[in-house]
């Protein structure tokens, strides 16, 4: 029952990676936001480039990787050495023209790091700060805007009087007052207590689909990022790693970097046996110490038999069973189990296949209770196709 | 006992900073009474009895006037060139910057005579400035323009300072969002800066407007007349003795606690430590 229900699943996620890179539509290319950006510091340089969408797009490193500078570009708040910057047709700066858009007259809404509201006016004045109109149109146009972000009856308080989320709310309203071309998030959820920042991150993209703003949003948290982006560039030391749809940097990572970024951290290293066109794609059969692995890969990248290559192991893909076997069946391999790591609502159960391959499975606790899995156990793993990726950039290893 | 337990924990260190307590206590309550106990004395000591005739001086009340007068000009005019100075000193960064930073701690460590001598060089009748001035009948010295001049020379220093460090402890997110909402520099001081700023330039004004009101050394060589209350007492003082100033001590005292009382209300009202 429960292993077809998983199967479903399965089928379903793997129609979902047959359609790559959905969110860079070529009819959306006229409202593309690029930048190109280098400034340098004493002991860091920031050197950016990326192309990306309309939509929500998550810029997503480790901390000190540039992501809080690249937003602060964008709205104009920093110097650069040189740079380019367009919204569309909106150029905002272009080092070569000499050309500079101040932050004022770019139209963009800016929610720094917990939120920076006026402390000394009160949540009506702080929408109203941005806006043009006078009188009573400014009036209306800040009842909608508390109305569109659920303040109502709280137009008077201080934001020292806000909880946290309706901090972020106020600041959101204030972005969204000047009718932005592109809303900047710096951080929006680091501010939060652990148990509402889940909330919010819902709240958040709900927010989004309600006023459909170009919106980037800067994050350190991976799992945050899966749940916004529409599009993920990934950062480190100053630079972008990947740019790409969240499907395509979370399930396929351009290189062991942004593997390691994403979580994906099982590496096993082998041997191309055997490439099989099929439709669009080709079925790859490795050899890694022994045991064969079928993979999938795009036409586009060019690899041949007896290529040594590095995979990484979607570990959501995999699946544990109790029971020996002798390798009968495609994908199914005996493996025991090392450790057992609890993390939460699942436990991390590293499965040993041969002496230098393991790899760490999430298992819920139920289905690690039905199994009676624990250290020592011999077990079954299924991996699937779907669950191995081939890195772009081992490719390169026999050149 | 779970409760025992942590009473007992709490106790030890307790003690141990009892004794550094007491010793602290004791250190301060010195300097405190030092403070105290001579204007306690002084009230006590008063000749009340003559009070009413010294009091009935006019120029006594001259005196208060002026001081009164030129304090509250001087301050005025600190604060419209003092604030702005504070506020580039605070934001902007420019060559020789620093040097103009410790330049205006300088009327802060001057002896105020030598500040008044200073002044005195370049405003007084045989002076670059004054000496043209006078010659067109607008005398600097022994003027209440020369009591506002040397004024300013000395309490500027605590305006700027105070409101240049309160310009600096606003976070410069704030113009940053405000700039982006598409709000110009000019936008930024009025809308952002100068309202989060208030409560540091606030207590500075009244520091600085303190520091006027008792300003002696600077005056009494750049303005010896007309008298300020600080230089009638001392001229009551040296003339006539300790009996003949001692009601005028006592106008300059309830002239203070007025403004302590003053602060304590505006502390109050805005909510924040003000000095």
């Amino acid at each position: 029952m429960i292993h077809s229900r998983t199967k479903n699943v399965l089928e379903q996620e793997e129609s979902d990676t047959m359609n790559p890179s959905h969110a860079i539509a070529p009819s959306e290319t006229t409202e593309m936001l690029t930048i190109r950006a280098v400034r340098h510091f004493p002991g860091f340089t920031l050197n950016i480039d990326f192309t990306v969408p309309p939509g929500l797009t998550v810029l997503f490193g480790p901390s000190g990787s540039g992501k809080s500078l690249t937003l602060q570009a964008l709205a104009g708040l920093c110097q650069l050495d040189s740079a380019h910057i367009a919204l569309g047709h909106r150029l905002w700066h272009d080092s070569e023209k000499r050309f500079f858009l101040p932050p004022q007259q770019r139209r963009v809404g800016y929610v720094p790091q917990s939120y920076a509201l006026f402390p000394h006016l009160n949540v009506a004045q702080n929408i109203a700060f941005g806006l043009k109109l006078r009188g009573q149109q400014a009036r209306q146009r800040v009842a909608e805007l508390i109305n569109l972000v659920h303040l109502d009856g709280l137009e008077h308080l201080r934001p020292a009087q806000l909880s946290g989320g309706q901090q972020q709310r106020v600041a959101l309203a204030r972005a969204l007052a000047t009718e932005p071309h592109l809303l900047l998030l710096d951080e929006p959820l680091s501010a939060l207590d652990a148990a509402v920042r889940e909330t919010l991150r819902e709240e958040l993209r709900a927010f989004y689909e309600r006023v459909r703003v170009p919106m980037v949003l800067v994050t350190h948290d991976a799992q945050e990022a899966h749940m916004l982006a529409d599009t993920v560039v990934v950062l480190q030391h100053g630079r972008v790693l990947q740019t790409g749809s969240t499907e395509q940097v979370f399930r396929s990572p351009g290189t062991e970097q942004v593997a390691d970024l994403v979580g994906m951290h099982t590496r096993w290293h082998g041997t191309i046996e055997s490439i099989e066109q099929v439709g669009t794609h080709r079925e790859i059969t490795l050899n890694i110490e022994g045991l064969r692995l079928k993979a999938r890969q795009t036409a586009d990248i060019a690899s041949m038999v007896g290529q040594s290559v590095t995979v990484g192991i979607r570990t959501d893909e995999l699946q544990i069973d109790l029971g020996k076997s002798a390798e009968q069946q495609q994908g199914i391999f005996s493996g025991r189990i090392g450790t057992i790591r609890e993390r939460g609502i699942f436990s991390l159960v590293t499965v040993h296949l041969s002496p230098n391959m393991q790899v760490d499975i999430p298992v819920m606790r139920w289905q690690q209770r039905s199994l009676a899995l624990s250290e020592g156990t011999e077990v079954m793993l299924h991996i699937p196709r779907e669950a191995v990726h081939l890195f772009a950039d081992a490719h390169n290893s026999l050149k | 006992m779970l409760n025992t337990n942590i009473l007992s924990r709490v106790t030890v260190p307790r003690r141990s900073a009892g004794n550094a307590g007491i010793v602290l206590t004791l250190l301060g309550a010195c300097i405190a009474l030092y403070i105290i106990v001579p204007l306690l004395y002084f009230l006590w000591d008063l000749p009340w009895s003559s009070l009413s005739s010294a009091l009935s001086d006019p120029e006594a009340w001259q005196a208060l006037e002026t001081s009164l007068m030129s304090a509250s000009i001087a301050t005025v005019l600190i604060g419209l060139f003092g604030i702005p100075l504070a506020y580039v000193l605070a934001r902007y960064s420019f060559p020789g910057k620093e040097l103009l930073n410790l330049a205006i701690y300088l009327p802060i460590v001057f002896p105020p005579v030598v500040s008044g001598i200073v002044l005195l060089v370049l405003y007084g009748p045989y002076g670059p400035i004054g000496g043209p001035l006078t010659a067109i009948g607008l005398e600097l010295d022994d003027t209440l323009t020369g009591i506002i001049l040397a004024q300013i020379f000395v309490a500027a220093p605590f305006v700027i300072v105070a409101a240049r460090s309160a310009f600096e402890t606003i976070d410069p997110r704030l113009e940053q969002v405000a700039a982006t909402l598409g709000e110009g520099r000019w936008g930024l001081f009025w809308r952002v800066s100068l309202p989060l700023a208030r409560g540091g330039i606030i207590a500075g004004l009244i520091l600085g407007w303190l520091r006027a009101l008792g300003e002696f050394g600077a005056t009494v060589v750049m303005a010896y007349h007309p008298y300020t209350l600080p230089v009638y007492i001392y001229v009551q003082l040296t003339g006539i003795g300790v009996v003949g100033a001692l009601p005028l001590a006592l106008m300059s005292l309830v002239v203070s606690v007025g403004v302590i009382g003053l602060i304590l209300l505006i502390q109050h009202r805005i909510g924040k430590q003000v000095l």
